[in-house]
């Protein structure tokens, strides 16, 4: 744990040394690393399959363009300082509203209800482009302050992360944690204990979609134009989920290792080798086949990896899987001695 | 004023009627039995006083309120508590936190007092693992306390449970069939063990097949055949009832 946090801090020295163009993807591995830590807490914590968690997300990031960006339809313009508190709130009240139907219910219910809210999202707000501005998008959303820049947002994110860590480990040992376990682990026993299963479900579900707008908010403020684009849909919740289980779920180390795998191979490594492939292969390639133009022709459309993209990222998750099924890090019990 | 009062209670599973009209009244502060054969539905009574199910008919009072509508947290939370005639630990977790998620109910600070790791929340933690400890001790599993609970031997492990149960500070403490799976030293020893759960001014209501040990600890029994109560009394009451040893043996052939 305090590898990774050195190597967090020290980052931005390696990002000189490659000539600063890596920073802003590690900003965007950031945002996936608090992601992974509130799905954790639902997902690995407490059992339940949650499969619309990136909406939560566009909720808290629409929420502060809403009340900070010059081009919202509210007109609010808000400060940065307000519009966070506030962005964080209204997602775990939606976070509360969307479980509170489903507390009731057995878990796989909820799976549904998530997924649901989560597909529905997008297009809803698709088709209402003049009331939400979800294609035109929103400019000059508010920051922390005046003249930011990238390295600042990165250690401000990376403040985020230890605080999403830290929320996740202090859940851990508190009474709610060992509720969650307990219920995991046999809700009769648990309910025989006076847990309520309805209870301690809405708190879970609500925590998890106040993580979730935190990292929107964040991100918002962070890339300054929002519209509704991939992370925000259906496959930005799958790699969340993929994050979670890939590190080990219910393990907080994992979702921080499995998201920084996931969101390193997806952001930074897939990209760069499609780059490498486009820049240097093909021409090379080109070139020595240029007496061929029959064999060419064949080669050539297979060299634009980018079509390629999501088949890698599958591909390396089940390898991953197959080599280590209980994840990169398993949870451990937690050890009272 | 009875601690536990059953008033006609019926469960009907389908058309099989598991507890069939039942009345029964347990006063406090003693050790009370329930037998019968497999299947008389011993289990199913327990479950209706949990709040497992609902009766189908008649009603439940614990401490002179009905417990119709309550949930099972909800009547845990009032002072029944109870363990199961298939052990229901959490079992990777540790012994000491399978007691402290039976204290559940007795932790007071708000859960964003815990997350925020305040003063009072810290101490209030730290009181419940003194007095879990204490009850592992009670229930004589000293040093066990940071084993995995799946780890200990079948009767330790009943053991948990009954100190699980011990740890939400019941006013009634339900057993079923605590002394399956034990050897007769474990089974003497329990049998002491209930003694002083009751000496500390908790009722215990079990079910049990070993007769001696019902015979030897209880005050009071109730045999159910069938879903029905065919008998109740004293230990040595009950013994002698005809309807019982005919209910043991099958009924004589004509
Ligand atoms: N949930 C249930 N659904 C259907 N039948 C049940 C259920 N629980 C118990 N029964 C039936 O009720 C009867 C009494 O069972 P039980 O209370 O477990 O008996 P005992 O504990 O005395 O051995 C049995 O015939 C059993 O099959
Ligand atoms: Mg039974």
């Amino acid at each position: 744990m305090r590898g990774l946090l050195l190597f967090g801090l020290l980052l931005p020295l390696l990002n000189a040394a490659v000539q600063g163009s890596i920073l802003p993807a590690c900003c965007q591995v950031l945002i996936y690393l608090m992601l992974a830590q509130g799905l954790n807490l639902v997902v690995g914590y407490a059992g339940l399959l949650h499969l619309g968690y990136a909406a939560f997300f566009a909720v808290g990031a629409f929420s502060m363009a809403y009340l900070t960006s010059p081009q919202s339809p509210f007109h609010l313009q808000w400060s940065f300082y307000l519009a966070l508190p506030v962005s964080v709130a209204f997602t775990l009240l939606v976070g509360a509203l969307l479980a509170w139907p489903t507390l009731r219910l057995r878990g796989d219910y909820l799976a549904i209800v998530t997924m649901g809210f989560g597909l529905m999202l997008d297009p809803l707000m698709r088709n209402y482009d003049d009331a939400t501005k979800a294609i035109t998008g929103m400019a000059a959303i508010a920051t922390p302050f005046a003249g930011i820049n990238a390295m600042i947002w990165y250690y401000l994110l990376l403040a985020g992360v230890l605080v999403c860590v830290g929320l996740a480990y202090r859940v851990r040992h508190s009474s709610l944690g060992r509720a969650l376990r307990a219920l995991r682990e046999d809700s009769v026993a648990a309910e025989a204990c006076g847990i309520s299963l309805a209870r301690t479900k809405l708190q879970v579900l609500t925590l998890g979609a106040a993580v979730a707008g935190l990292a929107g908010a964040l991100y918002a403020s962070y890339i300054g134009t929002l519209n509704l684009a991939f992370p925000f849909d259906f496959n930005g919740s799958i790699m969340v989920l993929a994050m979670v289980i890939l590190g080990g779920v219910g393990s907080i180390r994992g979702a921080l290792v499995g998201g920084l795998a996931l969101g390193v191979l997806n952001l930074i490594c897939i990209p760069k080798l499609i780059d490498v492939v486009q820049v240097h292969v093909q021409p090379g390639l080109a070139r020595a086949l240029s007496d061929s133009p029959a064999l060419w022709a064949k080669i050539e459309p297979w060299l634009d990896l980018s079509k390629a993209q999501f088949l890698m990222f599958g591909l390396t998750l089940v390898i991953m899987m197959l080599l280590r099924p209980e994840g990169i890090i398993p949870e451990q019990p937690v050890s009272y001695e | 004023m009875s601690l536990l009062e059953a008033r006609k209670v019926t469960r009907r599973f389908g058309g099989l009627t598991a507890v069939s009209a039942v009345d029964f009244r347990l006063e406090p502060g003693i050790v009370a039995s329930v037998i019968g054969p497999n299947g008389a539905g011993k289990t199913t009574f327990f479950n209706l006083l949990a709040g497992v199910y609902e009766p189908s008919e008649g009603s439940l009072l614990f401490q002179g309120q009905p417990l119709a509508g309550l949930t099972t947290h909800q009547i845990v939370r009032r002072g029944l508590a109870r363990t199961f005639q298939n052990i229901r630990l959490f079992g990777p977790m540790s012994v000491l936190e399978n007691l402290l998620i039976g204290m559940h109910t007795q932790m007071k600070t708000s859960v964003i007092s815990q997350w925020l790791n305040t003063p009072a929340g810290r101490a209030e933690e730290k009181a419940a693992r003194v007095k879990c400890l204490e009850t592992l001790d009670f229930v004589g599993l000293q040093g066990e306390a940071h084993k995995a609970a799946n780890s200990l031997p079948y009767g330790h492990q009943r053991l948990v449970e009954i100190a699980r149960a011990l740890a939400s500070d019941p006013k009634l403490l339900l057993l079923d069939e605590p002394a399956a799976g034990m050897n007769p030293s474990e089974t003497h020893e329990l049998t002491e063990l209930i003694g002083r759960i009751r000496d500390k001014g908790i009722t215990v209501l079990l079910i049990e097949h070993d007769i001696k040990l019902v015979m030897e600890i209880s005050q009071q029994v109730m045999v159910l055949d069938h879903g029905h109560k065919i008998s109740e009394g004293t230990p040595e009451h009950v013994s002698k009832d005809p309807k019982v040893i005919e209910a043991y043996l099958g009924a004589p052939e004509e």
